[in-house]
């Protein structure tokens, strides 16, 4: 075969490649995402204003409810579905995380409970954990520096 | 076994594709090809506790079936590959075919390279051989993607793996007188363009079987001209597209006659597949299924078979490593 460089070819399957409908996909994320964070807001407003639950403990419990929701429909195989239509719309909000939990969970468990599901629960997971902890620590450092600059 | 030219040898023995067997799921089964294929199973688990099992259950049946409708041959050897780590799908088959096993790898043009190996085992004089190569959308998922409940999205150039497996009986006596016969192959380079994206196969896999196809004409002297048909693996029709266009560089033009396995198999359109179908299956059961039978009424008479491959782990991807591509061609006749 002729020679073609890495180059010259990166050019050509860029140009064939079936094109992504970026616009149209972040619509429908937009929506899904949208309503996800509507049905927590009204989660959190029944807790709030029917239960009469404080609003500190109201936003944990709408946190545990949306978890919990997302957790039953990956479970029943409905989550998938509604992610390859959404994609970052469902990926995002808090059941994004719990789906990303139990999908490795549920998948592993044909290699047992000690080096499946345990083993593997938090490798989508994992990530997000060890992120979310390092911003967490940056974030408490420049408010401790703030402190004690401030006062 | 002539050599012709760099990389390719034709044999002087009458070596027949005596018989063959295709098993898909119920996601091929439901797809154009439907009527073609041998048997299928509307549940992919195929009642067993997991998808690896699953796996081996239709590679079995596949070569079970195609051993007990030619009772007559006792195959010398199988050979034969998946997409499993350790090729597990392959040797637990062996180990319930009481057959002389060599396992064989290289990713989805598993079949090739053990249709290639089988005809040169029978020119060197063994009576017969038993090849299959086989994968599963579900297996394949967790080896090297997600988990199936992941709720992420794919590109539009990603594939779909086939769930199924395909056989075959290569042979130097015509039980069945279908009189297909493999008349040569070309043994294929690995070629590496630099493609690192994983979803984009059919880019990693393009330069390999292009490359292939320029050997295997210059190797015996003929142009596309010679065939009916030039039937790749697993490119889809956006790789095809770019197989086309690499070969016009080369003064080869095969568009009137190329098919690809991976954009036959599934309603592209309908089955919400990305861009086609992947994996070691998709080009054995569409052959052994779809190709083979109009082989045997003569629908064609000469086809180039070049199953596609892309060499990668999930280990060398992550590790930011391009993806080799590797194919290898064998030239089916019927006289």
């Amino acid at each position: 075969m002729k020679k073609i460089s890495n180059q010259e070819y990166k050019q050509l399957y860029e140009q064939k490649k079936p094109k992504e409908k970026i616009f149209l996909n972040c619509v429908k994320a937009f929506v899904v995402g949208g309503i996800i964070c509507m049905i927590g807001q009204g989660i959190n407003d029944i807790l709030v204003k029917v239960m009469d639950i404080s609003k500190e403990n109201a936003a944990s419990y709408t946190s545990i409810i949306l978890v919990f929701i997302a957790a039953l429909l990956t479970g029943l195989g409905v989550y998938d579905e509604i992610g390859k239509f959404a994609g970052a719309g469902s990926i995002v909000p808090i059941t994004g995380f719990a789906n990303s939990v139990i999908s490795p969970a549920m998948e592993f468990k044909k290699e047992g409970m000690i080096f499946g599901t345990s083993a593997k629960i938090f490798t989508l997971a994992g990530p997000v954990i060890v992120f979310g902890l390092l911003s967490t620590w940056i974030c408490s450092f420049i408010y401790y520096l703030y402190r004690v600059i401030a006062l | 076994m002539i050599k012709n030219g760099n990389q390719s040898f034709n044999f002087e023995k009458k070596i027949y594709i005596a018989d063959t067997y295709s098993v898909v799921g119920p996601k091929e089964n439901s797809g154009p090809l439907s009527s073609y294929f041998h048997k299928y199973f509307s549940d992919d688990l195929c009642g067993k506790t997991s998808y690896e099992n699953a796996e081996q259950f239709m590679c079995t049946t596949a070569a079970e079936e195609l051993l007990m409708k030619n009772n007559t041959i006792k195959p010398d050897i199988y050979i034969g590959g998946d997409l499993l780590n350790q090729i597990i799908t392959t040797s637990f088959t062996a180990r319930k075919l009481n057959v002389p096993y060599w396992g064989i790898y290289s990713a989805c043009s598993s079949f090739g390279e053990a249709a290639s190996v089988a005809s040169m085992c029978v020119e060197a004089g063994m009576k017969s051989a038993v090849i299959t190569a086989s994968s599963h959308f579900s297996t394949a998922e967790r080896q090297y993607r997600a988990p199936l409940e992941l709720g992420n999205q794919r590109p539009a150039w990603a594939q779909w793996t086939v769930t199924g497996a395909g056989a075959a009986l290569i042979s130097d006596t015509d039980v069945n007188k279908n009189g297909v016969m493999i008349k040569g192959i070309t043994i294929g380079k690995v070629v590496d363009l630099g493609v690192t994206d994983t979803d984009n196969m059919s880019a990693a896999m393009v330069p390999a079987a292009a490359d292939c196809i320029v050997a295997h004409f210059e190797d015996n002297s003929i142009d596309e001209s010679y065939y009916d048909f030039i039937i790749t693996g697993d490119l889809t029709s956006y790789g095809g597209e770019l197989l086309c266009s690499l070969l016009e560089q080369n003064n080869i033009k095969i568009k009137s006659k190329h098919l690809d396995c991976g954009a036959l198999i599934f309603d592209t359109k309908n089955q919400h597949v990305y861009s086609g179908g992947s994996g070691c299956a998709c080009f054995s059961t569409v052959f052994s299924g779809y190709f083979y039978q109009l082989l045997c009424k003569k629908a064609i008479k000469r086809v180039l078979c070049i199953p596609t491959g892309a060499l990668l782990s999930p280990t060398s991807s992550q590790q930011g490593e391009s993806i080799p591509g590797v194919a290898h061609a064998f030239r089916a006749e019927v006289e």
